[in-house]
């Protein structure tokens, strides 16, 4: 199994380096090539760049042990984002992407610090980036740390392959070395589940003496088809609620949709999106399931760390299929860690430096994105490295800490001119992103995500909360006039 | 600035958005409605066909849409 893993991840390596290396024709000058590709992605491009990005380690990991442990429900969960956000998309994308292009938009920062005509605020959020996003980008090294662990090679080996080959992919040609790497994962992910479905339909399933007729009769009669006790509707909510909002909270898809090069790029990013996303939800929650039903009869043992459904599964499958399987995980935390550290120092070289400059100097530009990637990947690192509980714990509550970007960021794209608000703006952000944080450190960052107040969850609390700060600015802005 | 983009700045983002916001809201409120008051209980993937089958059907509706209203 080792050797069968390393000898096909040297493949995945070697293949993605050399996609990275040919990336580099299209050249990098200045910052917004580096972090947007000078606004010419290709529809195909795009559109997986943005699916890779969103699909992290937590799918094969995460939501195949949620499906297995709580059912159904965890189909609503994921199906719950991908409703709201081709939605969201389809109302908003096409505006971003017209004033991003007007605007020159470069970082999701600098385009609320433009929006709201606030340089302070930009540079609030590129530090709000950095706490939420740096537990998370770590949490993605962790799932692969754990996957080399699990196989036997050692955790930290795993550290470091996770942060040489997130740094190398960006450091090759910035977001065409990403986007291009991320469009090679995202086809490697996709490939992998749907073996993985086949494997375990057409040969595990038959091994067991089952067929999709007594699945659903298993399943039913354990209650995994129905809404099982821990999808009680503040759950559902408070899981569903930061999710809903991904798409415009979250910098690394925000960024991603000033990057197509034609409103048909821009059609095509939604579009093909949209089916992998659904393809691969129903893929992995479909194989949680299953993985149940061969419990219930009996089959393999039940598993009650739901983060081991996966591995469990894979004991039993020939160990090229295992290792295609385990290198997709890497894939899917690799392509998510580099898009999101990319659109942070985004934010910081954008903010922090060249939107205070007189003259930009693209060379300092690329030098100091350099220098922010390096950075951010060491902290990553060394966060995943000694896994300290809380900030570990603290990755789970990145979509609620970054849930107050969500009024300002649609009132900034629908009003457009919204400068007479960058007070409450600021308030609005400051007050959630408090709130957020205070019940993490209150209750525990997990404990704090499914905690309700007056029967609704905390991130219900603080979208209510930022959004009415923000709406009295409106109205305040409405009746006096600017003079 | 492409010819293109050009003209995508004269035309509007999207045709009737009014409706398909109120459209978007409906199927969102129905997403969370329907499994927890009719399919509470479900004992076969009913429950399951229904979410899979409402997303597809907005992805293929969206997709439409997009298609065919955005910079009109």
């Amino acid at each position: 199994m080792i050797t069968t893993f390393i000898v096909l991840l040297i493949v995945y390596i070697t293949v993605g380096t050399i996609i990275a290396i040919i990336s580099r024709r299209f050249g990098v000058k200045t910052s917004a090539e580096y972090f947007v590709a000078g606004y010419r992605l290709g529809g195909f491009l795009a559109s997986m760049t943005y699916a890779a990005t969103t699909y992290s380690a937590f799918m094969m990991i995460g939501l195949v042990g949620y499906a297995y442990a709580t059912g159904v429900g965890a189909l609503g969960f994921e199906l719950a984002y991908l409703l709201s956000t081709i939605t969201l998309l389809a109302i908003l994308a096409p505006r971003v992407w017209l004033m991003a292009r007007k605007r020159g938009w470069v970082s999701p920062s600098e385009m609320i610090s433009d929006l709201y005509d606030s340089k302070v605020l930009g540079m609030v959020i590129a530090v709000l980036y950095l706490i939420a996003l740096v537990p998370y980008i770590s949490a993605q090294m962790i799932g692969i740390g754990s996957i080399f662990e699990g196989i036997g090679i050692g955790y930290v080996i795993g550290i470091i392959v996770a942060a040489i080959l997130t740094f190398m992919w960006i450091a090759i040609a910035g977001i065409w070395s990403v986007a291009s790497t991320d469009a090679y994962q995202g086809l490697w992910m996709i490939l992998a589940a749907l073996t993985y479905i086949t494997w375990l339909s057409l040969y595990l399933l038959p091994t067991a003496h089952l067929d999709l007729n007594k699945v659903s009769e298993i399943l039913g009669r354990a209650g995994m088809l129905g809404i099982t006790k821990f999808w009680s509707l503040p759950t559902f909510i408070a899981f569903t609620l930061p999710w809903l909002f991904f798409a415009i909270t979250n910098p690394q898809v925000v960024q991603r949709l000033y990057m197509p090069k034609s409103e048909k790029s821009l059609k095509r990013l939604i579009q093909y999106f949209a089916i992998y996303g659904f393809i691969y939800t129903i893929i992995v929650v479909f194989v949680g399931l299953l993985a149940r039903a061969l419990s219930e009869s009996g089959f393999i043992p039940m598993i009650t760390n739901r983060d081991l459904v996966t591995p469990a599964l894979l004991l039993l499958a020939h160990p090229l299929l295992a290792s295609f399987i385990y290198v997709s995980i890497v894939a899917a935390a690799v392509s998510t860690a580099n898009s999101i550290i990319l659109s942070v120092a985004s934010s910081f070289v954008r903010d922090f430096y060249e939107r205070r400059v007189r003259m930009i100097n693209h060379r300092t530009s690329l030098l100091i994105s350099l220098c922010i990637v390096t950075s951010l990947v060491v902290v990553a690192s060394l966060v995943a490295y000694f896994r300290p509980g809380f900030i570990v714990e603290l990755s789970v509550l990145s979509s609620v800490i970054l849930l107050p970007l969500a009024p300002i960021t649609i009132t900034g794209w629908v009003f457009e001119k919204v400068s007479n608000v960058k007070i409450e703006a600021l308030s609005s952000l400051l007050v959630g992103f408090i709130m957020a944080l205070s019940a993490a450190v209150i209750y525990g960052p997990k404990r704090a995500f499914i905690t309700t107040w007056v029967g609704l969850p905390i991130s219900a609390w603080v979208l209510i909360i930022s959004t009415v700060i923000l709406l009295a600015g409106l109205i305040r802005s409405k009746l006096s006039p600017s003079k | 600035m492409s010819s293109e983009h050009k003209d995508a700045v004269k035309r509007a983002p999207m045709r009737h958005i009014r409706y398909f916001i109120m459209v978007s809201l409906i199927m969102i409120v129905i997403h969370y409605l329907v499994p927890y008051t009719i399919l509470l209980n479900a004992t076969n993937f009913a429950l399951f066909a229904y979410w899979a089958l409402l997303v597809l059907f907005w992805i293929i509706v969206t997709s439409i849409i997009v298609e065919r209203w955005w910079f009109k």
